[in-house]
């Protein structure tokens, strides 16, 4: 049956998602650790110099972690002696420099996860999300992000925990079953389980029937819940997601001339007028594209959330004009007063057709959000629709913008229809970005969920398809 | 072993599935729990879901008139289903399709595995 220990040991309640990583321990109300899930990495050159990085400082590699946590058990040293497919590393003594991992595409060297790490500039950093359109697509980052999460940032025995993580929706069997593989191959966990973002949502917004929107950075998704289940043929998703806006803004600064320059590349930078150009000393630090790109969506970030806003119900030029304008000041200096174009932003969420500009053919079949979310709750069951209408949840960091909640509840009561809506949006915000962790969380702690958990032993006994049977 | 055995050893006697039912693809029944109805056009419905499940989506599977809330599926070889606290779990091998029906004290995972592993089994045997 698979029934796992008692209530006095807290599971690790992981959630990855393209933009963030939050992990903790079951039972609590906030993860213990949020750090983005960009990843960076430097390639190591082709005759794999060791002598090079002798740098055993906090950077996260593969061999180093066994050293930092000498007072866990000898058979969390035993974690990192195999890779990801139960071949063994190179055997290396304490204190040697990494050893590139033999991958047959690129050669990797070290990783950096991890907010502090991967903000700091390094010439040859690459970043990226090893996660795209909800599936994890770059394993060996994925790794490297769990390592990062339970050694370095929650500093616990693997082998001491249940594990819960949270998937997207549209999952497919060959990832769920590689993870099952990860979780008790490499790290030993004792029991593992692997939920719904969608269903976890909708249990942390109290709700067994849900019709939960998700948008983030890479994605919208709108998923019908009901009675923590999944209807997959209601899933309704686009990528039209907080990047797409922020790829926009920058658009919108270079089409106004404006230079959107991070702030690792300003030495210093003296006040000037608004609208002025900025008097600003450059640094030369030539860095690769990806992280050049990610510094400056910083910068955009920053703006978005400060200076964005939705309006209240559909565009209208004059309406907005007279709207206050914002100010808003880049590193280097430039600073200005925002009015119609803070409002275009998130109005693409709504109306993309009109809104977004120069639009790849992909992005020419994003349809608005309250279509998405209709379109979602017409493909399920008829008796259910109310039920889903009366229970729409909002979560995701892009729906944070000012005026985004009301505005959704605004439209879906325009498009002709006897149902009555209900929007549920949390107006905290860790609860918005982090509403799938929360409900692994209290997934977690639940009695009665001890039953449903994957055991060691029955992993043992029937291997990793087990996971599509017993995780549906 | 008679067809009726498969449903009451295989299936039910497991203590994981409470009702159970093998069908053929024709919709003729192999072998059923003697509590378990279904109507002759529940189970042609049933069948054809495995193929096409937008009308199952969209009115949800009947099972002796009670409706049940189509959850997802697996085109050609599973569709589960849920009526409040029980549900369905549904197999499709190349000849038959493995019903079992689960009620509120077990696990809609635990009926799962069970089903699913008969199924594999005759798969194997050329059913």
């Amino acid at each position: 049956m698979g029934t796992y220990g008692g209530d006095e040991v807290a599971a690790l309640v992981l959630s990855v998602g393209h933009t963030w990583t939050q992990a903790g321990y079951g039972g609590e109300d906030t993860p213990k650790s949020i750090f983005p899930t960009s990843v960076g990495w430097v390639d190591l050159p082709a005759e794999a110099d060791q002598g090079d990085d002798a740098d055993n400082s906090e950077d996260t590699q593969m061999q180093d972690v066994s050293q930092s946590s000498p007072q866990h058990g000898a058979d969390s040293n035993n974690i990192h002696k195999k890779d990801a497919d139960g071949g063994d590393l190179n055997p290396q003594p304490v204190g040697a420099a990494p050893v590139p991992r033999k991958n047959k595409t690129t050669k990797r060297g070290k990783y950096y996860v991890g907010d502090g790490e991967i903000s700091c500039w390094r010439p040859d950093m690459e970043i990226k999300s090893p996660i795209k359109d909800g599936l994890i697509e770059d394993w060996d980052a994925l790794e490297q992000i769990w390592d990062h999460a339970f050694l370095k940032r929650l500093r616990c025995d693997p082998t001491e925990h249940p594990l819960i993580i949270t998937e997207s929706s549209w999952n497919t069997r060959e990832i769920r079953e590689k993870l099952t593989e990860l979780a008790f191959e490499k790290y030993n966990f004792p029991a593992f389980f692997v939920a719904k973002d969608a269903v976890m949502t909708a249990f942390a917004a109290g709700r067994p029937h849900a019709l939960v929107v998700d948008s983030g950075g890479d994605m919208t998704s709108v998923v019908p819940v009901y009675d923590g289940y999944v209807l997959r043929k209601g899933i309704m998703r686009q990528s039209l997601g907080g990047d797409v806006l922020s790829e926009q803004v920058l658009n919108q600064f270079q089409s106004n001339g404006i230079d959107v320059v991070p702030q690792y590349l300003v030495a210093k930078k003296s006040p000037v007028e608004v609208g002025q150009k900025p008097i600003v000393t450059l640094r030369d630090r030539p860095a690769t594209p990806s992280f050049h790109k990610m510094m400056q969506m910083r910068v955009i970030h920053d703006y978005k959330e400060s200076v964005c806003q939705v309006a209240e119900s559909t565009y209208n030029e004059q309406n907005i004009n007279s709207r206050p304008q914002k100010p808003f000041e880049l590193p280097d200096g430039y600073n200005s007063n925002f009015g119609a174009d803070r409002f275009k932003v998130p109005e693409i969420m709504f109306n993309p057709k009109d809104f977004l500009k120069n639009p790849t053919p992909e992005q020419e079949n994003f349809v608005g959000l309250p279509k998405l979310i209709f379109n979602s709750a017409q493909s399920c069951d008829i008796d259910f629709r109310p039920t889903l209408f009366g229970s729409v949840v909002l979560t995701g960091g892009n729906t944070l913008f000012p005026g985004f909640a009301d505005r959704l509840h605004w439209e879906l009561n325009s498009i002709p229809h006897s149902y009555k809506v209900k929007l549920h949006a949390p107006g905290n915000t860790v609860e918005r970005k982090c509403g799938s962790w929360l409900g692994g969380s209290i997934i977690a702690s639940l009695g009665t969920f001890h039953q449903l958990w994957i055991s060691r032993k029955e992993y043992d006994e029937t291997g990793s398809s087990i996971v599509n049977k017993k995780c549906v | 072993m008679s067809w009726q055995s498969y449903v009451d050893n295989n299936l039910v006697a497991t203590g994981k599935v409470t009702k159970g039912a093998i069908f053929g693809l024709d919709g003729s029944t192999w072998g059923i729990s003697p509590d378990f109805q279904f109507a002759p056009e529940e189970i042609k419905k049933l069948v054809a879901s495995f193929s096409n499940s937008d009308e199952a989506a969209a009115q949800g599977i009947y099972i002796g008139g009670k409706k049940f809330v189509f959850l997802r599926d697996d085109p050609g070889r599973s569709v589960y289903a849920r009526l409040g606290a029980t549900g369905i779990a549904c197999a499709m091998t190349g000849q038959t399709v493995i019903v079992g029906f689960y009620d509120e004290s077990i696990g809609s995972g635990d009926c799962t595995v069970i089903v699913e592993g008969l199924a594999d089994y005759l798969r194997s045997v050329g059913y």
